[in-house]
């Protein structure tokens, strides 16, 4: 078997990196795919909460570099899906821990294991991002439609552009977009942000309440089928597979007048 | 690549060996000695600290630098160990050496010899607990990743634990080439005897609050006022006592003691383990209702880590 | 007020629009690492070397930094009325 890598990187933190994986991967695993979450972000460790994982953590990635475990002791399984499996981060190290030649060969051996191996990056663009992309060949990039994370998530498609043969392609995903904001004008649209950065798009994930609850639960997308950002997600997931998913109507390219009035006497915006 | 450069290696009644043993260059010793013990300066109050330079080789003048820094957070090392001879040279020509008879060591310094050249008192002592060395460590993976690094706490070892985890490998066969660390050399003799004491080994007295990514590891027994957040993991080869809430990882018996414990004034943890057993929290999100109910114990009964609320059993 | 402000906001001088202008100069300056006065000089440069040839219109000169995909462009207009003997 010879999996996917792919990187989940953004440059600014907070922009909903650690989320996306969770959501994504476990989006990949309903669909039957074998997938490996690696939380990169040594010495500040989430993703193993967000999976709801944490208390089962034996031993981690550093672990496993330092050869003091074998990989598969370290991987922890999901809770509800046998197919999703986790690569925590050491939480008591630092970024120097682990190097990009170690990071590739980790990478190299997880994809003989897994379809998808999804890198959850660290914020920044400095070692920590570096050893996150040594191994992928896809980078997924997630930005919010604020001009820091914007400026931030050029930076590194520019990045990632300079290593075009080890990273075949990178795809945008626009976080919290906010229909409301967007028709009215405070905020930046998909098609700005596309504008802007030039760059393919993956996926658009709504901002919805729902996504922290289900992560607070510590189980990504439970929230069913009719939670926007969980739908945002799974067809993130149906893209990542080669499918061709129509985008959720989140835009309003065309604020028209009508559509103000519209949209100001009945405030839930449609997606 | 390597990870920790410094260990600092504690002891209850001999005070504290900080090592740089691992830095290849004076401007890596200055960074790592600066961040580590500006961080932590409150920690050293009152403290006996010993300064291990390893193989670096300094002139006077950087020996200066050196301890410049060290001064500043107000510590004065008792003792300095340099394997590098123009850097015992150096040490010798600054005023340090008066203060430290015993400061060069032999280069090739062996398990005895290494002993003999720390001063009168301590030499027995130390000697005493030096025995289990960094292997017990490498057999032992559960225990053995977390000892250093980032946060100062996190660098609180016990002083047999030599120093870095990373390169524990490495360094243990660094040992055994004669010129390496003399302050880790004594110990090789008696790797992982099962017959570890921790009844008789020395309290690690601590009285801080451990947030997340910070890391203790005693030999002994462990003893921390103060709370153990989530994301921190406190190891200890005998008990560990928390008067505090414990709400990160804990893990007595390290290295096999199963009779070892584990309590606190409250019981949240996110994982424990004892000797080989781990147990973990429930599942499902803590709610508020279900605090723990007062101070509680956890032992090994029957192969199985139980948490009662029994103090003695 | 806020519904009348919203009705009559013309575009161009919303958030977004003045968000989106912000940001497409401010990342043509990140991604060709152009410093701050770079372009003023350029400017200056560009109207004397021009100025040798052609009598310009100074006051509606414009120079414009453009983005097309992820490369910039400079495109500048220069209205001549009649060239220098």
């Amino acid at each position: 078997m010879s999996g996917r890598v792919i990187v989940v990187t953004s440059g600014k933190g907070g922009v909903g990196k650690t989320t996306a994986t969770a959501n994504i991967g476990v989006a990949l695993a309903s669909t039957g795919a074998s997938v490996a979450l690696v939380d990169m972000d040594i010495g500040l460790r989430n993703l193993d909460i967000l999976m709801g994982l944490e208390n089962r953590v034996v031993y981690n990635l550093v672990d496993v570099v330092e050869e003091k475990c074998k990989l598969r002791q370290a991987l922890v399984k999901d809770k509800r899906l046998p197919s999703l499996c986790l690569l925590p981060a050491a939480q008591t190290r630092d970024k120097s821990a682990v190097n990009a030649e170690q990071m590739k060969k980790l990478s190299d051996e997880l994809k003989t294991m897994f379809d998808y191996v999804l890198i959850d990056s660290p914020a920044g663009i400095e070692s920590g991002f570096q050893n996150a992309i040594a191994g992928a060949s896809e980078a997924v990039v997630i930005c919010t439609p604020e001009m820091s994370a914007v400026r931030d998530a050029d930076r590194v498609i520019g990045l990632l552009e300079a290593r075009k043969e080890e990273i075949g392609q990178y795809r945008l995903i626009i976080n919290r977009i906010r229909p409301q904001m967007v028709k009215s004008n405070d905020m930046m649209s998909v098609q700005d942000v596309l504008e802007i950065l030039s760059v393919k798009l993956l996926g658009v994930v709504p901002e919805d309440d729902e996504v922290i609850v289900s992560t607070n639960k510590g189980e990504p997308l439970s929230g069913g089928e009719n939670v926007r950002a969980g739908q945002a997600y799974r067809n993130i997931a149906q893209r990542l597979k080669g499918e061709e998913v129509p985008f959720l109507d989140l835009d309003s390219l065309n604020a028209t007048w009508l559509s103000k009035v519209v949209s100001f006497f009945n405030p839930t915006a449609r997606v | 690549m390597t990870t920790t450069k410094i260990a600092i290696i504690s002891q209850a009644e001999q005070g504290v060996l900080i090592d740089i043993s691992g830095c290849n260059t004076l401007a890596e010793a200055k960074q790592y000695l600066t961040s580590t013990l500006q961080v932590s300066s409150q920690f050293w109050d009152g403290l006996t600290v010993d300064l291990n330079l390893g193989p670096l080789a300094l002139t006077p003048e950087e020996v200066a630098e050196i301890m410049a820094i060290v001064s500043e957070v107000g510590v004065k090392p008792k003792q300095i160990f340099a394997a590098d001879n123009k850097t015992r040279a150096s040490l010798i020509a600054s005023r340090n050496v008066q203060d430290q008879p015993a400061a060069p060591v032999e280069p090739e310094a062996e398990a005895e010899p290494e002993a003999t050249a720390e001063t009168d008192l301590e030499t027995k002592a130390k000697a005493e607990a030096v025995p289990p060395m960094p292997e017990p460590k490498v057999e032992t993976p559960p225990a053995s990743s977390k000892a250093e690094c980032a946060t100062p706490s996190a660098l609180v070892e016990k002083l047999c634990e030599a120093a870095t985890t990373t390169e524990n490998k490495e360094e243990t066969c660094e040992q055994n080439k004669p010129a390496k660390a003399p302050a880790k050399t004594p110990a090789k003799a008696t790797p992982k005897t099962p017959a570890k004491q921790p009844e008789r080994s020395p309290v690690l007295f601590l009285r801080q609050t451990l947030r997340s990514g910070q890391a203790i590891s005693h030999k002994g027994h462990l003893v921390i006022v103060g709370d153990v957040n989530p994301g921190a993991e406190i190891m200890a080869e005998g008990d560990i006592t928390i008067w505090g809430a414990l709400r990160g990882m804990a893990h007595a018996g390290v290295g096999g003691n199963t009779g070892a414990e584990i309590r606190a004034l409250k019981f949240e943890p996110i994982q424990l383990r004892i000797a080989h057993a781990i147990a973990r929290s429930p599942d499902k999100m803590k709610t508020a209702t279900a605090v723990s109910p007062g101070p509680e114990t956890a032992r090994i009964v029957d192969g199985k880590i139980r948490i009662s609320t029994t103090i003695i059993e | 007020m806020q519904v009348l402000n919203w009705f009559f906001r013309t575009k161009g001088d919303d958030v977004r629009t003045r968000a989106k202008d912000r940001m497409r100069l401010m990342l043509i300056h990140d991604r060709l690492e152009l410093p701050p006065d770079r372009l003023a000089s350029l400017e200056e440069e560009l109207i004397a070397v021009v100025s040798r040839y052609f009598e310009i219109d100074r006051d509606t000169t414009r120079f414009d930094l453009q983005q097309y995909e992820r490369r910039a462009a400079l495109v500048a207009n220069f209205p001549l009325l009649r060239s220098k003997s």
